[in-house]
């Protein structure tokens, strides 16, 4: 949307004034289509701007239905959550988990695909389905049998158990693969013919050629393991070793004289979302990439 | 001590024999140009020698060492390939330098002096800290070339290296790599479809036609003396007419007839044994000429102006054949015109294999003095 289709756009409109839908900001006679556009994103975003104005509420404020500003606590619930209810250790908890599964994921998944491009084997095709079958099987599925398995090996309450369900992944090993497949056959000849190793050559040049859809699944994956609940509830039993997503109901049990202390859970909250924001924000280019959506 | 020595090389596919028994025999030094047709097998000769597939059957050997199943980097090759393969996300100097490292154990002075070197040859100094995106494709494919050369193998292999090229910058190139094989004189084999491309850059050139190789010969003896049918026909611009008729003897002349024309031979004797009676004749259309009560006679059908001559396409008896005529020459579609054939570069085939069975020309080619039986036979079968 550069300023000079903003001209052309406005030139068009003199001729056949309101009958073409401008897709440029500024142009005026649009308000209409504009008002709508700001409510509709007001909408969608009012459960976040609630919880955050919550956030700064004391009880009484909270269930006062009318208030709608920012309230008296200001910052104070921050603090408590901080201070009194361990919120810092489940959030590096869950960044701890987080870190660990969006690593080993995609060093996992890269290599599955790396030997489902680069390397001749039988049932080639038959594996990559079976592959492809798991994703039938989401780790809520498998709860049961996979909490069994934790007990009988002993990792139940460790980081092993935590994070070992989510390592392997179809969907990144099925994106990686189809990437790979669109590197020309010929630079993988070009360093086979110039000894490069197999290795060598994912490190130097298929990571390299793949940095945007790494960038982009790693986001994906860090944001879906920090907003993992059910799991870890599950597996982890010690309240210090437990993630954000679980800590958040702890909260809940907060509050005095049967009245939940929403201003402090509102506080929690707006803090959990953050760092998945910030990893939005962040690589939000090669997040579009990964999917396409770029222009 | 030779280049590349092939020994009955066969490379099946499933159902595909891409490769169908070649006997090739690069000498240490030259550079050899595989010649033929799209699907003909020339990339897969190509990556057999270089260690891409591995043979069906036959061997390999490069500098007089048995590599048939060497891998790929233990046979000191460098490729060069059509679409140039170079890293998208490296610049030109760290793509000339990412094989070297693993390939070569030169120091990093050593590396840095091969790269000057290469770079000052082929005139890409001031590219190397492009990255590909930021080159043409004529820069991309001296990049590509210069990544082979520093690494100082044995033996280029290259595929259809000027392929993407525009006609202007392909005939640039190719003049570049021809004076930069008489500077390095590394063993080269080089592999095009192109057969003016084969013809300037080989010092002999090797035509394949479905899987097998018909004639190994310098250009001007493939040019003069074809073997066979297919490369009379495949060599040239436009290539070599051939026409069916039927040889009649009288004595020691003889004249090969079809319809109401009718070409004579001189010094007939000469014609190799073959079955039947009915040959086929081969002429090239340059060897053709206009003269009034002419032994043929055509009717003209296509003209094509090619600036230094008239190219003339019609038919003569049933067959087409062309003719190439002075430029500005008088023709028109429709007209008929008398035609006569030089007598000494007349060509024979058998109407079955497609062997020569006779060349008039008495002595052929310049290279005479060629050994006869180590590089040139392959016949069809
Ligand atoms: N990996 C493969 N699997 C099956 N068939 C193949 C394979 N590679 C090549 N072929 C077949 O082998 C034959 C020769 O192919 P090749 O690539 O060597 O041809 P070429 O002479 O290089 O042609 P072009 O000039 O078009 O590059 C073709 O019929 C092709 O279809
Ligand atoms: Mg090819």
């Amino acid at each position: 949307m550069s300023l000079d289709t903003e001209d052309t756009a406005v030139g068009a409109r003199e001729n056949e004034p309101l009958s073409v839908i401008s897709d440029t900001r500024l142009v005026p006679g649009q308000w209409r289509v504009h008002l709508g556009l700001i409510g509709s994103i007001l909408l969608m975003a009012s459960p976040l701007l609630l919880a955050f104005v919550m956030s700064t509420q004391t009880v009484p404020e909270v269930y006062d239905i009318t208030n709608v500003g920012i309230g008296s606590d200001g910052v104070a619930n921050y603090v408590e959550v901080f201070t009194t209810y361990g919120m810092a250790s489940y959030m590096f908890n869950s960044l701890v988990m987080s870190i660990v599964v969006t690593v080993a994921k995609i060093a996992v998944s890269l290599l599955a695909a790396v030997a489902l491009v680069f390397y001749d084997f039988r049932f080639k095709n038959a594996i990559f389905f079976l592959i492809l079958f798991t994703l039938m099987f989401p780790v809520p599925v498998r709860i049961v049998p996979l909490y069994e398995m934790m007990a009988a090996l002993g990792w139940t309450n460790t980081l092993l158990a935590l994070t070992g369900p989510y390592v392997a992944s179809a969907t990144a090993v099925f994106l990686l693969r189809q990437h790979f497949m669109s590197i020309p056959d010929s630079l993988v000849e070009s360093a086979k013919v110039d000894g490069v190793g197999p290795l060598r050559f994912l490190w130097d040049v298929l990571i390299p050629m793949s940095r945007g859809m790494i960038s982009g699944l790693s986001v994906i994956t860090f944001i879906y393991a920090w907003n993992q609940y059910l799991w870890p509830l599950i597996v982890v039993s010690d309240q210090n070793k437990q993630v954000v997503q679980v800590g958040m109901k702890y909260l809940q049990s907060v509050g005095n004289a049967g009245q939940t202390d929403w201003g402090l859970i509102m506080a929690g909250a707006v803090l959990t979302l953050l760092p998945p924001l910030l990893a939005l924000v962040a690589f939000r280019g090669p997040l579009l990439e990964t999917f396409g959506l770029s222009e | 001590m030779t280049g590349i020595t092939t020994t009955d090389l066969v490379k099946r596919f499933d159902d595909v024999t891409a490769v169908d028994g070649v006997d090739l025999n690069v000498r240490e030094g030259e550079f050899l140009v595989l010649v033929g047709p799209s699907g003909c097998g020339k990339s897969t000769t190509l990556r057999l020698l270089a260690g891409l597939e591995s043979p069906t059957a036959g061997a390999v050997e490069i500098a007089d060492e048995d590599v048939t199943t060497a891998s790929p980097s233990d046979r000191d090759v460098a490729m060069v390939f059509q679409n140039y393969a170079l890293y998208p996300h490296m610049t030109a100097r760290e793509n000339m330098t990412f094989g070297l490292k693993t390939a070569t154990d030169f120091s990093a002075d050593a590396v840095d002096d091969r790269i000057a070197e290469a770079a000052g040859i082929l005139d890409i100094e001031d590219l190397l800290d492009r990255t590909p995106s930021a080159l043409s494709g004529g820069e991309q494919q001296r990049v590509a070339i210069g990544r082979a050369l520093v690494r100082d193998p044995e033996v280029f292999l290259m595929d259809e290296p000027l392929s993407n090229l525009d006609a202007k910058l392909r005939v640039q190139m190719r003049a570049e790599l021809a004076e930069l094989h008489a500077e390095l004189q590394t063993t080269t084999l080089y592999v095009t479809h192109d057969q003016v491309e084969a013809m300037t850059l080989g010092d002999r050139v090797a035509v394949m036609y479905d899987g097998e190789i018909q004639q190994i010969a310098p250009p001007q003896q493939l040019y003069d003396a074809p073997e066979t049918r297919f490369v009379a026909e495949f060599i040239g611009s436009p290539g070599m007419n051939t026409v069916e008729g039927t040889l009649k003897r009288r004595g020691d002349a003889a004249h090969v007839t079809w319809g109401e024309n009718s070409l004579s031979l001189p010094s007939a004797g000469a014609v190799k044994p073959y079955a039947g009676d009915r040959v086929v004749l081969g002429v090239r259309p340059e060897d053709l000429t206009q003269e009034m009560g002419g032994p043929l006679s055509m009717e003209v059908t296509v003209t094509e102006p090619l600036g230094d001559s008239l190219l003339t396409r019609g038919v003569v008896g049933d067959t087409e054949m062309e003719v190439s005529l002075p430029p500005r020459s008088a023709v028109d579609v429709g007209d008929v015109l008398s035609l006569t054939a030089d007598p000494q570069r007349l060509h024979l085939f058998d109407i079955e294999t497609g062997a020569a069975l006779y060349h008039s020309a008495e002595t052929v080619g310049s290279d005479a003095a060629e050994p006869p039986v180590a590089d040139t036979q392959r016949s069809t079968t």
